[in-house]
């Protein structure tokens, strides 16, 4: 942190908020809001005199409220720039001056209460978010009494009390009584690894290791205390780490392998009962223990949905953000030009998080020292002369890639084509049918249609299969020799966003018995969330089918994974199934009614067209 | 808006559950009898009351 404040090309924000990014990769702008101190950090040598003379005490948030600290503060010992700031809600003289007694003992004159907020705009190329994560609040864990029972504690306040620098000065105490604590219990997975309601149903990565480090710390400084780790399992995957599991053991720390079901205190001792069952023996156990700890996971931040919102980006149904591709872009966010390190991403220790943002730095890098952006190939072209201006390109776009159109201005939909990553969403979309995928493009993808329906196409399931997950994974099942019935057929888009509902209907009406669409699972799409406009747009199409009177059941819907070759089998199996089910008479029936409904809709452009046509020229006379 | 609960059909097997849906979110979803992401959320057809 020091080198960082101190290098003469890294420019420090602390204390501030970005508050708007608009832009794109190589051209972001930014908006940071530099919030003030109310002390002229330039000035402040932290001399320490205004604290000694501060009235106001309030909890210490960095002791985890074991102590307190004044208004007029450093938020922790290490922090740079080193020099104080004011809390305002806790500061009793500002407007007007009730207290003023910080201002008349800084010698160098640092303090000022009229200061006001800074907004700083920032060009930049590249995004990095290392916005963090929070520690999971154990209160809704009733059965372990965090907050009824004073001497139960969060692994994070346990950091504190036995830190040199924490509100103890280093001595180990419990909170009831300031004693020292000899038989210490710590509880693993609080709030991980839970398919309950309570918590969440991942492993939170570094609580393992944090408490095998505890217990050596304990054992370390006071041989004397008698640790105990509950657990269900310890996960000392990293390097080095089943050597430091194995000396805990070794210091006399005992790991009992089952989870606490209740802990209740002692009245008169402020000591706790655990009740617990070891798995290992099946026999059920009371044990006392005078301190325990709570190995809480770790969980996004809370405030999480602003920077996603801020930057574009998706999150997992864990609620950090997902990354472009989990094996080949970890740190890329899936809007270009951004970057994740340390636990935004996802719970990781120190090593991964350094690690991390080494990555994040050097893919940075290598954007910004290549000076250039290659854009996808494959990107939408609007024909704005029949362009409505509705804006559902650019209310689709998983990027916003698309600047969003405006009536008023007569402003039309325009492509930030280094921001786009070729979807297709917005083709599909469109109601004009005005955009069109390069590469991708309607006429290219009812020309296959045509040409794999071209014999017996009654006997045919045409899938549209996704270019990163269900092609790959009908690869997979080929690769795999997993036997599947002969009759798919496959188009490939680079997205099932892509899929047209007149595509699926183009098949149908060329006599296909079935169409599948197929795409990534949602929590991996390559596309963000261009996916649900996929699953969207098919439940619109079953409702339409029924309407028509087509069997709903001739359009299947699955995500398959590049992984899940059998499934793509499974899923061919079942599909051949229902194709028996599907009549010739009924194909042939249900084709003059796509037929109607597609001369219907060209009918509808055609006057749609005409009629914007006939407004322009008006327009053009009168302008002339 | 808490979520409403909806009936959904599978499109493959023709099983009928119920389930929470906000039509402004695009869960994705499986029939709990076949697996199958082919499920459609009937939005004709009321859930029936719990209470």
């Amino acid at each position: 942190m020091m080198d960082v404040g101190r290098h003469p090309r890294i420019q420090l924000f602390t204390h501030s908020e970005v508050e708007n990014v608009t832009g794109f990769v190589g051209n972001f702008h930014v908006t940071v809001r530099k919030k003030a101190r109310y002390v002229d950090e330039t000035a402040c040598n932290a001399c320490n005199e205004c604290v000694a003379v501060c009235p106001v005490a309030v909890p210490d948030a960095y002791q985890q409220g074991f102590s307190s600290r004044k208004a007029i503060y450093m938020p922790f010992p290490q922090a740079v720039p080193s020099s104080y700031l004011i809390d305002m809600d806790a500061c009793l003289g500002n407007n007007p001056i009730a207290c003023g007694k910080c201002a008349e003992v800084c010698e160098k004159h640092c303090i000022d209460y009229d200061a006001k907020d800074e907004i700083v705009p920032l060009e930049v190329g590249a995004v990095i978010v290392a916005t963090g994560a929070e520690v999971y609040d154990p209160t809704e864990y009733d059965e372990y009494g965090y907050t009824r029972y004073d001497n139960v504690i969060t692994s994070m306040e346990f950091e504190r009390l036995i830190c040199a620098g924490g509100p103890t000065a280093g001595h180990f105490v419990r909170p009831s009584d300031e004693k020292r604590p000899l038989r210490v219990g710590f509880i693993q997975c609080v709030g991980s690894r839970s398919l309950s309601p309570k918590g969440n149903p991942y492993c939170s990565n570094i609580c393992c290791m944090n408490t095998v480090k505890d217990t050596l710390l304990l054992a370390d400084h006071y041989p004397d205390v008698e640790s105990t780790v509950y657990y269900m399992d310890i996960r000392a995957f990293g390097k080095g780490f089943e050597d430091l599991y194995r000396r805990s053991k070794e210091t006399g720390v005992r790991y009992l392998r089952g989870l606490p079901g209740n802990v209740r205190e002692d009245p008169e001792t402020k000591s706790l009962v655990v009740t617990v069952e070891d798995t290992n023996t099946g026999r059920r156990l009371e044990e006392e223990q005078d301190l325990i700890v709570l190995a809480c996971g770790i969980v996004p931040r809370q405030d999480g949905g602003g920077v996603k919102h801020l930057l574009n980006l998706s999150q997992t149904a864990d609620g950090f953000y997902m990354e472009s591709h989990p094996k080949l872009k970890p740190v890329d966010a899936p809007s270009r030009g951004v970057y994740f390190a340390g636990c935004a991403e996802f719970p990781k220790d120190v090593k991964d998080a350094v690690t991390q943002a080494g990555a994040a730095a050097s893919r940075a890098g290598i954007l910004l020292g290549a000076g250039k952006v290659t854009i996808e190939a494959i990107t939408p072209v609007i024909d704005t002369e029949f362009c409505t201006q509705c804006g559902i390109c650019a209310k689709v776009c998983p990027y916003g890639a698309i600047r969003p159109p405006n009536v008023r201005t007569d402003k039309y939909p325009e492509v930030i084509e280094a921001a786009c990553s070729g979807c297709g969403t917005c083709a599909a979309e469109c109601p004009m049918d005005v955009i069109s995928m390069r590469h991708f493009n309607d006429t290219q993808i009812l020309g296959q249609i045509d040409a794999l329906l071209e014999d017996h196409p009654e006997e045919k399931v045409l899938t549209f299969a996704c270019n990163w997950c269900s092609y790959p994974g009908a690869d997979l099942a080929g690769t795999n020799r997993s036997q599947y019935p002969a009759h798919a057929r496959m188009v490939r888009t680079m997205c099932s966003g892509r899929v047209d509902e007149d595509f699926v209907l183009h098949a149908l009406m060329r006599g296909a018995a079935m169409v599948l669409v197929s795409g990534c699972h949602h929590a991996d799409c390559h596309y963000m969330n261009a996916v649900t406009w996929t699953q969207k747009r098919i439940e619109k199409l079953w409702n339409r089918l029924d309407r028509l009177g087509i069997r709903s059941e001739r359009v299947q819907l699955e995500w398959i994974s590049a992984a899940q070759g059998t499934k793509f089998a499974k899923v061919m199996e079942e599909l051949d199934s229902l194709r028996k089910t599907v009549t010739v008479e009924e194909i042939e029936a249900a084709k003059p009614i796509i037929a109607a409904e597609f001369e219907k809709k060209a009918e509808r452009l055609r006057k749609q067209r005409a009629r914007m046509k006939s407004q322009r020229d008006k327009e053009e006379v009168v302008v002339g | 808006m808490a979520e409403k609960t909806l009936t959904f059909r599978c499109q493959r097997c023709g099983h009928e559950w119920e389930g929470p849906y906000d039509p402004k979110v695009a869960k994705e979803r499986a029939c709990p009898a076949c697996q199958s992401n082919s499920a459609r959320p009937l939005l004709h057809v009321k859930a029936p009351d719990k209470n």
